[in-house]
């Protein structure tokens, strides 16, 4: 995946927080995606400015424990999130 | 002179089901009795009557659906257009594919698609004392706690040898255990000494079961989204609800525990619910 694509949410998701996590849903398409806390941190930083590499950046150092597997972890949550159409690429 | 026809009704529908055989109208009154309900006018009409060469027809609003030798050989496509109609317009429930039933005064949805043994689990929490709801179809309204309606029809079995539910009825050999054409065996829940009740119960669990030969029970906790995402997934009217009920479920997923259950034992599960009702 090329690191400096810049995800932008697809407008006119309807989305639902539920104790961290989210509930996606695509009233075009009626698709549902449901992510994990670490899913709802990435869709909250997709702002169609910062690349996946500024995510992942930003991620590691929020959770430097955690780091080695944010730089796999980001990119896998990005995919699923484009193939669901919930971003697209700026 | 012919039976009158049943009212039955579910959620905010209602059918018209009449019976020219006054045997089968008979077993259709019972096998209602607790969905039966005047008030709501209903949206569609059921006739089975015979017909000149002796065959007996099921009708839809006049439109014939079905003939067969016996009255009996009908209610498998009865029972399944009659569901269908029942749950196609609803617009103020939340409509699934799911098991209900009341254990402790604790109402316990069991969701899933057809053939995740919902029925068979179902008849196993008769036996263990639980009161009916449904096998198949559960309204739930959202609140706290959210209400879970059912429609109470009889428990419908797939056969199996041996069969999975056999350990659980009074003697699988004697009526009222009726064979069905498709192959399933249909079971009035009060033949097993259940209570039976349409409902509003409170929902307290949501469960999510899965049947799989040679599992060891294995229970797991599931995250509000996580449960929202899997109540949708057997949501099957939101093309009639607001934002496709996806608010609705997260509602009921925010007030219920949820569980994903993968098992081999019915009776594990029980002993389960069992004791989550002594905790809630």
């Amino acid at each position: 995946m090329d690191l400096q694509k810049r995800p932008l949410p697809t407008p006119n998701f309807r989305i639902e927080t539920l104790d961290g996590e989210l509930l996606l849903f695509n009233p075009a398409s009626d698709q549902i995606l449901q992510t994990n806390q670490s899913g709802a941190l990435v869709w909250q930083l997709c702002d169609g400015r910062r690349t996946i590499a500024d995510i992942t950046a930003i991620l590691a150092a929020a959770y430097p424990d955690d780091a080695l597997a944010i730089t796999t972890d980001v990119p896998d949550i990005l995919a699923s999130f484009a193939s669901h159409g919930a971003i697209h690429w700026q | 002179m012919n039976p009158s026809p049943l009212l039955i009704h579910f959620g905010d529908q209602a059918v018209s089901l009449q019976c020219d055989d006054l045997e089968m109208a008979a077993y259709l009154a019972e096998m209602f009795r607790h969905s039966l309900d005047g008030r709501y006018p209903p949206h569609a009409t059921y006739h089975i009557s015979q017909n000149d060469h002796g065959r007996f027809v099921l009708r839809r609003d006049g439109h014939s659906l079905q003939t067969g030798p016996t009255a009996v050989a009908l209610l498998p496509w009865l029972m399944q257009d009659l569901v269908s109609a029942l749950i196609e317009a609803q617009a103020n429930h939340l409509i699934f594919h799911a098991g209900g039933v009341i254990v402790d005064e604790m109402g316990v949805f069991l969701g899933g698609p057809t053939g995740s043994g919902k029925s068979t689990l179902t008849a196993c929490l008769l036996a263990n004392g639980a009161t009916y709801l449904s096998d198949e179809v559960a309204a739930l309204s959202p609140g706290d706690p959210p209400t879970m309606t059912g429609l109470a029809r009889p428990l419908v079995l797939k056969e199996a040898l041996p069969p999975a539910w056999a350990p659980w009825l009074p003697d699988p050999t004697s009526p009222p255990l009726a064979a069905m054409t498709d192959g399933t065996h249909w079971i009035l829940p009060a033949w097993m000494g259940a209570g039976v009740t349409a409902g509003p119960a409170p929902l307290r669990l949501l469960l999510f079961p899965t049947y799989r030969a040679d599992v060891s029970l294995d229970i797991r906790p599931l995250t509000p989204a996580e449960a929202a995402f899997h109540l949708l997934q057997n949501l099957v009217n939101a093309r009639n609800l607001p934002d496709k009920g996806v608010s609705s479920a997260a509602n009921i997923a925010r007030h219920v525990p949820a569980y994903q259950i993968a098992y081999d034992e019915a009776t594990a599960v029980a002993a389960w619910i069992h004791d989550q009702s002594l905790r809630l």
